[in-house]
Parts: C-alpha cells; structure tokens; sequence
C-alpha cells in the first residue's frame, strides 16, 4: 500500500477551496499553509497565460526530513504517508532544512514542526483527506498508487506526469499533470512577497510570535529583510525603507530566469536557523579546538603547565557549556531539548553530535578531575582527542543531511573546513591561556589561515552543479551579505596572516582574535545564505 | 514502532512523558491489500458520527458529532454544507461539503469552509444594538429583541397608515426564495428594493427581451462549446457548481471560450481567450451570429418555428411575402454592417479569431452553452445588448433549452408554494421605480439617494438587509448623506451578521445568523435539474434531536443572534397589534387555528407542497419537514429540457383555434405553438415564441432596438477618450475566487490569501507614465479619485486598468469589527458636497480570545475605490454601468495611499444628465409605467401600473 497524490493541472481553478479545507480540518493558525497555491503568468499579451498548482508535502518514499529528525516527530508509515507526532517534537527546525519542497512550518500555537500529513487521521476511519472531498473540479486525486485498479493508479500510468526536483532523489509520491517547469522549479521564478493580492509585512509561523510588534510595511524575497523586521520589531527601531528597497532590487538581479513570474504565493517563513547555529558552530570549535591543541600539545610537547592546562580544559568546558546553551536557545520547544539523547532516530546527525559532544563533555570533565586531582590517567587524551574531532566535524554530516541546501551537500569538504576552523580557534586559545605555546600556535594559525583560504576559494571558483549551488555562492559573494563574508575573508584571514607573518609576540594574539572573528562571520554567511533561497 | 531501549528506559525513570507506544496506526490495514476511501460519511451515520481529532493525532481521540445540513450564505449559489457539531460542547467544528446537495455535490469554494470563521467571528454582533447619540457618531447600546420589535413596528405601524410606500425593504443578499417579498405584501406596501441592478440587471433585460425569462442557466456538462461573457471559473453565481460542470464538460471535450479585457482565471484556462474592448462585445457577437448565418450554420427547424420572423416581417418590411427565406433574406441584409473585420475593429482583437470561434459555435449547434451574469452586460451604456446578442447565438443555433444548451434560469428553478398569498400591493413606489424608467429590470436602486436629493420622496422605515450600499454602492458618500438625514430616512434598520459601512449609519443594527443558523429554502439554476436545499439554524435541529424543545432561533445561536424568518412574523404580528391593519391574517398558522404560524410550520406547509418529496420522505419514514432536516436537499426534478414544448392544457386547447403561423389562439389571447402537429405551450411572451422582433421596445418608444444588434456605444468607448489626458476605462466590478463584497472580511482564511486591491495596469500603459510595480497612481473619475498601487502586468488589455472591488474595507475610529480587513481612516466633509478620506491605519492585528488576530501578517488593506464612481443608469436596463471613465495620472506630493476624494455636488450633476437620457425618450403606450408581460418583484395590482 503506498498512498499519495496526482494534482491534475488540467483541472484546477485555482480557487484556493483546499487552501481553506485543510485550514479547516487542523485549525492551522494563518500564516502557515499545510497545502497552498501557486499561480504564475507567463507570456504576452494578448498570447499569454497564468497557471495555478497545488504544493504540499510529497510524502517521500525517502523522506529527508525523516532521516534528519532526531526524535521521530516524522516517520514514513507502512502505508506511505509520512506522519508526524508533534509531541516528540523539539522545534528543532532541521526538517525545514531537509525538506526541499518548503512542506513545514513551525506551529505557533505549539512550538513544533507541522505539514500534510495525508489527514491520516480521516484515513484511519475509511475517509479521503480534507482537500480532495472540497475540490469543486475533483483536480486533487487521492489513493493507493500500489493498487492498479484505483484511479490514481491509473491516472499515473496513463498520463504523463512531472515530480517536483526528481534530482533531490527523494522519490516524492506526488505526480503532477501538466506541471510546466515555470511552475514546479522555484528558480524559475521570483519570490518578493509582493503579489496580486497579497503583501508580506510581517514574520509568519516560527516569527509569529513577532505580530504585535511590527512596524513598517514591506517585504522582498523574503528572509534577511524579515529578520531585520523581526530585530528591528524587537528594539522598536523604525526600518530605512529605502535600505530595504535596494536590497530587495539587489536581490531580484540574482534571479535567473525572467520569462515566468510568480503571482501569487503563500508568505515566506523566513530564515529559520538564525544566529546562534554559527554562534554554537563557533563556539563549539573554540571548545574542540582548544582540546584538540592541548592534545597536540601533549602528544608532540610533553603537555602544558598543569595551571595552563586547567585553563585549558576549563575554556574547553565553558564553550562546550555556551554551545549546550545555544542548541538548546535555538530549538523551539527548549523544555523538550533532553530528548535528542532520550528519544533517539539514530540516523539523525542531531542525535549522533548530541551523543558525541556528551561523551566528549564527559571526557572533559574526567580529565579536569583527574588533573585536579593528579591521578595521571594520561589515557584520557586519546579518546579526548578522537571526541574532540568527531565533534568539531559532525555537524557538516548534519548540513549534509539538509537536502534542501545544495551548498551544503559537500560533507568531506565541509568536515574538513570544520575542523580546520577548529584548529585556528583552538590555536588562538592556547596562545591566551599558555603563552609559552605562542610560537607553535601562531605557526599553526598561520596554516590553518592558509588551508582555510584554499577551501574558501575551491567552495567559490570551482564549478558548481546545481543553479541553487550557484545562487548560494553568488549570494554569499555579492549579495546583501556578501559584506559580511568578504570582511570575514580579508580581515580574518588575510589581514590576520599578514599580521602573523610580519609582526611577532602578542601580535599574534591580536591576530587570533582577528580570525576568530572572521571563522564566527564566514560560517554565519554560509548557513545563513543557503536558508534565503526559494525552495517552492 | 521500533524504539530505542534509552526511550522506554527513561520513560519508565519517569524523565519524559511516556508517548513511545504510539504505534503505526497504518500496520493494521497496509498488509490488508486496497481499501475503499469513502468521501463523506452517510446519512444514516449523520446522527452520531465519529471522527478523530485531527490535532490529538497520532492519539486516538474521539470525537462524536451530529452532522446537520445546511446551505451556505456567502454567495447565491447556496452550495451545500454540513455542519460538524461537537455533542460534547455542542459547538460547530467545521463545515464540509453536503453530498446529498445536487447542485455543490459535496463541494465547495474556499468560502464555504470558511463559514466557521464567521460564525467564530471574535467581533461579531452579538446582541440588538440602537444608537446613542447622533446617527453615524458610532456610539451604540444594546436592547432587548422586545425593545427593538415594539419600536420598530412602532415606527412602521405609523407609517403605513400614512403611506403604502413609505416602509422599505432593501435587501442586498435574499439567499432565500420570496419570503420577504410575502411579508411585504402582508403589509401592503410596495416596499421592496434590491440590489440588482448594480448587479444582473443589465443582462436580465437582454434575455428578458427575448422570452420574459432573465436569466440563463447553461447545460455545460453536456455542451461541445462553452461560451462565458464572465469568470464562472472562478467567482460569481453559480461559480461552484458551474466550475464543477464547466470542467466535466471540458473533460469531455468541451471548447471553452471566454470573452474578457483581464486574463481571468477563468480566461487562462480557456481554448479562445477573446480580450475585448469593453463595450464591444455585442458587436462580436452580432458578426458571429453573421457568420453563423450566412454559412448556413443556423437551426432552420428552429428559428422556423421558435422565432417571431413573421412579426418581424410584418412590422419591418410591410410588403415582403410572410415567408422564411424571406425573413433570412432580410436579416442577412440587416446584419451586413457586422463584418468580422468591423468587429474587430471595435474590440481591438483579432478579426480571424472571430471568424474561427463563430464557426466553433455554428458547429456546436443545439450544444452551445452561454453565460453572462454581470461582467459586460452591467459594465457598459447599453450593456443589455450583451446578453440580447449573446442570446440570439443560442437562437441561431437551436440550443435553447437543450441537452448541452442554454435554458431559461426559471425551468431549473422551483417556486416554493407559500402557505398564504396576499395580494400585490396597491401602490408604486416611485423612488424604486421611477416614472421615467420604463423597461428597467428591478429596482433603480443605485440613484435611490439622487432621487431623494431631487425631491422626489423619503421613507419613514428602511431596513438595510446584509446590504451594504456605502461601501458596494458607486458614489457612497451621497448614501452616507441621505442616511444621515433623519428627515428623509426616518429610522434605519440595519439587518447583518456582521458590521458594515453602512450599519455604522443605522438607528439599530439587529443581527441575523448566518448559513448555519438561519432558516431560508433556496432553489437555483446550476444545472439542467431543479433541486431545492434547505438551510437552518443548525444547533436547534441538533437540540430537537437531542429531544429539547426550541420556541425561537435566537436561544440556540451564539449571543442573541437571531433570524429573519422569526423576525419578520414576529414584527408583523406587533405591527398589526390591535388587528386592524389586516396584517396578522396573512400570518396565521395553517395547522393550528387561530394560532400565530411559527417558523416550523412555515417550511412543513413548503415541502408538503413540493413536488415528490412527500412521496420520497415517506420511503425513508419521515414527513417532508423531516427529509429536509435531515438530509438538506432534494432533486425535485433530475433533468429539465426544452419546457417550451410541455403540452398545452386541455383547457387552453378547448375552443382554440390555430393561426397560420402555428399560433395556437383562445380568446384573443396565444395559448401555445403548433410544431410538426404537435401542441406546445410555448414561451411567456405575447408571441409565445422567442422574439427577434420586441413590439414592447417599440412601444415603449426605442424603434431601433426593435431587434438584437450593436447600437449603443459604450460610455467609455474609445471615442469618448481623449489620450491626450490620459483617460482611460477602469474596470472595477472583477472578483476574486475567496471573496464576498461586504461578507467575507471577518473570515481570516480568506482575507489572509486576498487583502489588497492593487491598480492592474499594462505593462506598455505603466510605461508610458513611468510608473513600476508597487507605484502610487492617482485614478480621477467623473466625481473625485482616489490613489492605489500599481500592480504592472500582462494580464490587462493595453488601454484598460482594472481594480476589484471586493477589497478597500474601511473603518472609522469610533467604529468596530472587521478588522482583519478593514483599514482605519479618517472622514471629512469638507462642506459643498466634498468628502476627504484618508488612510490613518492599515490592518494592524490585536489581541482578542482567538491568538491569530495576533498574527496578521499583512498591512495593506487596500483602498475604496467604489465611493468614486459616478452612478451611470443605462436608461434602458436601469443598470449601473460599473465601468468608469478615468483620467491617470502621478499623485500629487502630498496625495498618499489610500486618499479618496469626492465631490457629491458633482455626481448629483451626473446623476441628472445620465437621468436626461431616460427622460428624453420616456415614452408610456397607453399610460402604462412599463410593459405588462414583463417581471416586476413585487408585482402591484393592476392598475398601479398606469401613471395617472
């Protein structure tokens, strides 16, 4: 039994009745759609055209957001619906991550993640989900696609049929009759908020909670403007509209194709990892790093001076406490944060880190007792180490497993950018707590500047394979944020190194510190900009 | 599921609540092989079904509810709804389809779901409110239903032993069939008044001319071609259950064929997208008919005995021989000026496609199906024309009233039989129709306030009924003028479920349920079938179920909202209290002697006079009143066809003799037509057949629309332009798929998806006057202007703006409700007649019991546009003629978003000069106000109909 949909293109009207069917059945708070409609025109006067299509959760055959989501709040059932229990939730946002077909939201009346999930509820009793009963043009087909004799199955079979992004190999059980590539590529057309008779001005779902604090008017393709909104929302600072209105200009030039427009759309959910993922990606490689050079230290140097040495496994503690703090601040339901050790799916990347940066926290702590009270247990270091490692890398297997962002589809490369940015923070550490290290961390500071350049330039130049890869990389270099990346890049790196090459002692603290900066800044523009482009 | 051993571990330390054990409900049936879905529960589970709940899921909690019918209130279709009343809280969860219904079929349009979000309404009127202060100041305090009945029938006693036309009822959304017009009549005043003719009324004349009936009713399921002057596929009556049979029809085969300046919806999906110039379109279609003609495509068997070719003959060329080639003859010469390239030219399309679709249709023959509702035919100056001419193709072709066709609205239509009938009243209220206007469809009432300003009356009563004129109406500030005068309105009643513009300027706004909590039978034309629904007070039905006894709907409603069926027997009665008015007769109970009738007995006495239904609520054990309870709809006739031929009484045929022309005739009069021997009642018209040639136009003093043609120009043809000052045509009357004029602002589900009204202007237009997407433009109309964002596209005919008119909702300060859509602005009149509207606030949310007003999203609530468009009655039709001819230009510095200007001094003017073009051809055969074959609502007696 596999259940899934047709939505035949044919037929639809774009009337918006299984928009509000759905609203209906589950009460979903405005804002967030469970299933919306996308219109779009095309062509010229008088020869041109506008379609309507019906987007909502493709109920995967291999569900990314599945894979990712480290408590099971999202399963694939044996009938084919991918369900989901939201009381084993944690707001953790990574299925919006993972979906690349923008099916969830966060619910704001509980904090956790929702979609389609087929009204499995009415499928229990025998009946059809909400929208296909309403459909005055029956343009929504339900049914089980194992049964040749059903009308979906027959529909499939007899008809040609499109799947949105066939290429994300999720094997969507969603076909579409009729579905153009204008309308089922989100790239193909623009997204502004700003439509036939809609206009964005304010956060929806997750951001929510914002509404009674919002000031000005305004929206562009989405994301940073929001964000912005949602800061200035929060300080009660008017925005600069005509700032606003020149980014957003900016941001329809990294548009590709022109041909088609986008008239009508559900709003934009915003960015949904904010600061504190880079900020905790940060800190987490200040606390691995700083481990992984004291180890270097010990394995290559006999070790650091006992009161360094507790500086050190103290900063290590400290950070990894900072990073806790942060995972737990970024997930939307923080009282349930427990459960990605305590109900683990483990495929997730989550849960896998989660466990890894526990243990490794644990070791730390062992070591710092066995310091303090000089038991020698020396073996400590080695498991330290192979844990400090694991978890300053892990989270680009997690990026990884967010199919929806083509850019972070490069795990070795980004394990490696990681735990190179480990190494630089961990260098500039002990240049702070064990002076007598300066020399060896500047040398390694100087590497790792070095190594981080190359990865940097091999992540811009070399040849991208998707237009979303090229999207990213063009945002990060010349878009809205691109000031951010490029003060990272060359003040960070390049102004450090230039420092550490010419000038010597303390100076290279100032350059730690420079690159720290510039580590915080690059990571922020590469989880951020990925999140800003169009996934429906 | 399979779960981690850490899971169920902690869970048993107690650490996390204990949810591991939900398990994958689906392993219970997934191996079982394929399951049937079904789509609705069935009627014999209605009194008891249970759903889980949907947000407790994957928990299996159960929910038990009566599911009750009803019918939905947001447009006139009166689709099908159930209402999914929770038996623990006794509340409506939602609303979903009625399967039993067959007009909707169990289907809806966004509205109806959306219906929860009225009744949930956390601004609703709750409670009868009389004002406190000055008309219009906003200030209200709540009465008892008692206070409000005493008062008002008060007031309306006073007055009708004054007057016969002093009390008025203007209603804006009936949603029922004629109970307001027998209450009426009970009161003996010609008191009713409606919106129609800012609506249907331009199309009702075009068909009326032809066969009395006013109204089409398309057989799509069934057609080869489906012709639309209008958006079916998206909005207007009967968009739901026409949407449905429009695309089974195109599933089939069907050629649709859509005829409007905007790319609608409806026009994207269409084979023949025809962008016409407003106003042309009747030429299109008189070169069609053309072609279809001179090809040889026409019905010959039809037009030979279905058209009055020989009144036509006799009246146009006196000498020809009575013969039909003759009469084909003549006609061809008549329609000679109708080339395609002519037509071409007045519509600005391609003169090849018109050529192409006529021929589409010729071949369609008896399978043509056509519509128009309001679209062209209330848009321009002689926009009746529209539907005359568009008629004439189903003519042509012999499809009218065929499988496929095109049928009068009234043969898929029921006429429920009343309990008691009083007489038409023995007056004629000359400020619903004035003398002047003789051939006018429905009331004048869009110059109701110009011709109070012109002297020519006032009303002691008025009750606006979900009407909402200051807002819907053109020219709205002259309605806020002639309400706030309390000389020429004396009290006004507002009936509403919901605040409005026009309520902010009442005495006592009452509120009335809405789809789920009302009384009302409705029967519409969506179909080739006749079918009636029943809508009701569904919490009174459950509580009759629930073996509880209800007197009156407002026990059962939330607050005290009530209905107007009880309303209106329970005002009448007070009215009539001391039983001298002959008042009370017309409400006394069929079945209970002596007693008051109650709302039950209204709808017992219909349904046991329906034709069928008795015998088949018997089959299931119920009285008729019970079937209707329970299942909320009945077929009373599966399919309708070609009516005209139903056989003539034996009566009619006793002592009739036959004309030779195959008139059957009886004392003077036409009882029917002879066609291949066989004796068909015929249509309603003098010549009982459909009549090319109109006597009553001529009569009526407009000789040269003796026959369907293109001989009015529009008001805002292109002649009548002048580019240099940028004048163009602003079509303001589309709609939007998610919307209802003044009811839909309260349902967040819809106002979320649609809430501002940008300015559609061509991509070359906005060119040219330097303006891009987002850009203010200043829109300035005969009688002021208003400044609205441009929305630069393809979508509109180069030449034409369009705006819709579903959005611009605003608010005073001191007013409430609504404001998921309403903007806050601030009125001034500037003394003069000049009116200032400013925007002081978009939709700004807040924070109420239910936690998403605090999450609205948008601000922009759009802007008003129809408070600047002059009124333009076509002296014919009595029709509005929406389109506006406007002058675009920048606004100036200090002009902003959402300014409107009006100057009422200015549209009394117009008022006057468009009132001239009545008057100078004003013409009464015999002293007669209007033709006597023709409709009227209400209908007076006789002799009201001859001016003294």
């Amino acid at each position: 039994m596999n259940y899934g949909f047709v939505i035949d293109n044919r037929k639809c009207i774009g009337c918006h009745a299984c928009t509000v069917a759905c609203k209906s059945e589950f009460d979903v708070p405005i804002g967030v759609n469970r299933t919306h409609v996308k219109y779009i025109e095309k062509g010229e006067f008088p020869n041109n055209t506008r379609e309507f299509s019906v987007h909502r959760c493709n109920h995967c055959a291999d569900a990314p957001c599945v894979e990712i989501c480290p408590t099971t709040a999202l399963y694939t059932r044996t009938d084919g619906i991918v369900d989901f229990d939201n009381d084993r939730c944690i707001g953790c946002k990574s299925c919006m991550q993972a979906c690349p077909y923008d099916a969830l939201y966060i619910d704001p009346d509980t904090n956790t993640a929702a979609k389609c999930n087929y009204c499995a509820h009415r499928i229990d009793g025998g009946y059809e989900p909400a929208c296909v009963i309403v459909c005055p043009v029956e343009a929504i087909i339900s049914g089980d696609l194992d049964d040749p004799e059903s009308n979906i199955a027959l529909l499939v079979a007899n008809e040609e049929t499109t799947v949105r992004k066939p290429e994300k190999m999720t094997d969507p059980n969603l076909y579409y009759v009729n579905g153009t590539h204008e309308m089922l590529d989100p790239n193909a057309t623009s997204v502004d908020g700003k439509y036939v008779w809609s206009e964005q001005a304010a956060g929806v779902g997750h951001y929510a909670k914002y509404a009674n604090q919002r000031v000005a008017e305004s929206d562009t393709q989405n994301l940073m403007i929001q964000l912005a909104m949602e800061n200035s929302a929060r300080t009660g600072k008017p925005i600069d509209k005509r700032a606003i209105d020149n980014v957003a200009q900016e941001i329809q030039q990294n548009v590709d194709a022109k041909e088609a427009r986008r008239v009508y759309d559900s709003p934009s959910k915003g960015v949904l990892w904010g600061w504190e993922v880079p900020a905790y990606v940060w800190t987490k490689a200040i606390a691995t790093g700083t481990f992984l050079m004291m180890a270097v230290w010990h394995f290559f140097n006999g070790g650091l001076e006992s009161s360094s040495e507790m500086a050190g496994l103290m900063t290590t503690l400290v950070f990894m406490g900072f990073t806790g703090a942060l995972l737990v601040k970024d997930i939307d339901r923080p009282d349930r944060f427990l459960y990605v050790l305590l109900r683990p799916q483990w495929k997730s990347w989550l849960v896998r880190g989660a466990y890894i940066i526990t243990v490794f926290g644990g070791l730390v702590s062992l070591k710092l007792l066995d310091n303090y009270y000089q038991l020698g247990h020396d073996w400590l270091w080695i498991p330290g180490t192979l844990f400090a490692g694991l978890g300053a890398v892990y989270t680009a297997f997690l990026f990884n497993q967010a199919r929806a962002r083509d850019l972070w589809q490069t795990p070795i490369q980004s394990a490696i950018h990681m735990l190179v940015h480990a190494i630089m923070a961990g260098s500039v550490v002990l240049m702070i707590i064990a002076p007598e290290s300066i020399e060896w961390m500047a040398n390694i500071l100087l590497w790792g500047i070095g190594a981080n350049i190359v990865i940097m330039a091999k992540e811009i130049l070399m040849p991208h394979d998707t237009p979303d890869t090229k999207k990213a990389i063009h945002l990060m270099t010349k878009g809205y944020y691109s000031k951010y990346f490029w003060f990272g890049a060359t003040y960070g790196n390049l102004g450090s190194a230039v420092i550490l090459v010419t000038l010597s002692g303390s100076w290279a603290l100032f350059a730690g510190v420079m690159a720290l900066i510039g580590i915080y800044l690059t990571e922020f523009v590469r989880i951020r900009v990925p999140q800003m482009i169009p996934l429906s | 599921m399979k779960r981690s051993w850490i899971e169920t571990f902690s869970e048993s330390l107690g650490l996390i609540p204990k949810i591991s054990d939900r398990p994958d409900w689906s392993e219970e049936f997934a191996m079982e092989g394929p399951r049937k879905l079904y789509k609705y529960p069935d009627p014999s589970e209605w009194d008891d079904f249970t759903e889980l709940d949907a947000l407790a899921w994957p928990e299996k909690k159960e929910r038990h509810y009566s599911i009750v019918p009803t019918t939905c209130f947001n447009c006139e279709s009166a689709c099908g709804l159930l209402a999914y009343i929770d038996k623990d809280s006794n509340e409506v969860r939602k609303f979903e389809g009625n399967p039993h219904h067959p007009g909707s079929r169990g289907r809806n349009c966004a509205k109806g779901p959306a219906t929860i979000n009225q009744i949930n309404d956390t601004e609703r009127i709750l409670y009868p409110l009389k004002r406190v202060g000055k008309r219009g100041e906003g200030k209200w305090e709540r009465i008892t239903w008692d206070q409000a009945l005493d008062e008002i029938s008060e007031n309306i006693a006073t007055s009708l032993r004054k007057s016969k036309e002093k009390v008025v009822y203007h209603v804006g959304r009936p949603g029922h069939e004629g109970y307001a017009e027998r209450v009426l009549k009970a009161w003996g005043v010609d008191g009713h008044n409606s919106h129609t003719n800012i609506c249907s009324a331009g199309a009702r004349t075009g068909y009326a001319l032809w066969h009395k009936y006013d109204r089409p009713s398309p057989d799509h399921t069934n057609a080869e071609v489906i012709l639309l002057a209008s958006s079916h596929l998206e909005t207007g009556h009967y968009f739901n259950p026409h949407a449905q049979r429009i695309m089974e029809g195109m599933m089939k085969g069907a050629k649709l064929i859509v005829i409007d300046p905007r790319l609608s919806n409806t026009a994207s999906m269409a084979d023949e997208w025809m962008p016409t110039y407003p106003g042309s379109e009747s030429a299109v279609f008189m070169a069609m008919a053309k072609i279809i003609l001179d090809e040889g495509m026409f019905d010959r068997h039809y037009m030979e005995n279905w058209v009055n070719w020989d009144d036509y003959l006799k009246n146009l060329h006196p000498d020809d021989p009575i013969e039909f080639d003759q009469f084909i003859k003549r006609l061809s010469e008549e329609w000679a000026e109708y080339t395609p390239e002519y037509a071409a030219k007045e519509a600005q399309i391609d003169a090849d496609q018109i050529v192409r679709v006529a021929r589409m249709i010729g071949k369609a023959g008896s399978k043509l199906s056509t519509h128009v509702w309001r679209g062209a035919s209330i848009g321009n100056l002689g926009g009746w024309q529209v539907s005359r001419t568009l008629h004439l193709l189903n003519v042509l072709t012999g499809s009218v009233g065929t499988e496929g066709g095109t049928s009068p609205s009234a043969w898929n239509k029921f006429h429920p039989e009343f309990f008691d009938k009083p007489p038409g009243p023995d007056a004629w209220n000359e400020l619903a129709w004035p003398k002047e206007y003789t051939l006018n469809h429905y009331e004048m009432s869009q110059i109701l306030p110009h011709l109070i300003k012109d002297g020519r009356g006032s009303m002691d009563v008025y009750f606006t009924r979900v009407f909402n004129p200051v807002w819907t109406y053109p020219d709205g500030f002259s309605w806020i003028e002639m309400l706030s005068d309390t000389e020429k309105v004396g009290c006004h009643i507002a009936l509403t479920p919901t605040w409005n513009e026009t309520a902010f300027f009442a005495d006592y706004v009452l509120p009335m349920g809405h789809a789920s909590e009302r009384h009302d039978i409705n029967s519409y034309e969506t179909q080739s079938g006749v079918w009636i629904a029943f809508r009701q007070p569904v919490l009174r039905e459950k509580a009759r179920r629930d073996g509880k006894d209800v007197e009156f709907t407002y026990e059962v409603n939330p607050g005290e909202v009530w209905e107007e069926d009880e309303f209106w027997i329970e005002l009448s009665w007070r009215i009539d209290k001391d039983d001298d008015l002959g008042i009370r007769k017309h409400f006394m109970s069929p079945y209970r002697d002596g007693e008051k009738i109650n709302v039950d007995e209204y709808y017992q006495y219909i349904f046991e006079h329906t034709n069928g239904l008795p015998e088949t609520a018997e089959k299931e054990g119920l009285s008729p009143l019970e079937y209707m309870r329970k299942f909320g709809a009945y077929m009373v006739d599966p399919e309708v066809y070609v009516k005209n031929e139903d056989a003539v009484s034996d009566d009619s045929m006793n002592g009739a003799t036959f004309k030779e022309n195959g008139q059957i005739e009886k004392d003077g009069n036409i009882v029917g037509i002879q066609v291949d021997g066989k004796n068909f009642s015929g249509f309603p018209t003098p010549s009982k057949r459909q009549e090319i040639y109109s006597q009553t136009m001529v009569d009526f003093g407009y000789p040269e629309h003796a026959t369907p043609g293109y001989r009015i120009k529009s008001h805002v043809h292109p002649d009548e332009m002048d580019t240099i000052k940028n004048d163009c045509v602003l079509l303001p009357n589309f709609r939007l798929p998610t919307h209802i004029h003044s009811r839909s602002a309260n349902a967040k589900w819809l106002t979320e998806i649609a809430h501002k009204n940008p300015i559609w202007i061509h991509t070359k237009d906005a060119k040219r006057l330097g303006v891009d997407n987002g850009d203010l433009l200043k829109i300035t109309t005969e009688i002021g202007w208003f400044v609205d964002k441009v929305w630069v596209t393809e979508a509109i005919k180069p030449g034409v703006v369009a705006c819709s008119h579903h959005i611009g909702r605003w608010r005073r300060q001191q007013d409430a409700g609504n404001r998921l859509m309403t903007n806050t602005v601030d009125i001034r009149n500037m003394g003069d007649g000049k009116w200032k509207m400013e925007t002081v606030s978009g939709v700004e949310p807040w924070e109420s019991k239910d936690p998403d007003t605090n999450r609205i999203w948008w601000r922009d609530g759009g802007v008003h546009q129809n408070i600047t468009h002059a009124v333009n009655p076509d002296p014919i039709s009595g029709a509005h003629c929406w389109l506006q001819k406007v002058s675009i230009s920048k606004p100036n510095p200090d002009e902003k978003y959402g300014d409107v200007f009006v100057d009422t001094n200015k549209s009394f003017e117009h008022f006057k000069k468009w009132n001239g073009y009545a008057k100078e051809r004003e013409t009464h055969p015999d002293g007669l106000r209007r033709p006597l074959w023709m409709g009227r609502p209400l209908t007076p007696q006789k002799k009201n109909f001859y001016v003294e």
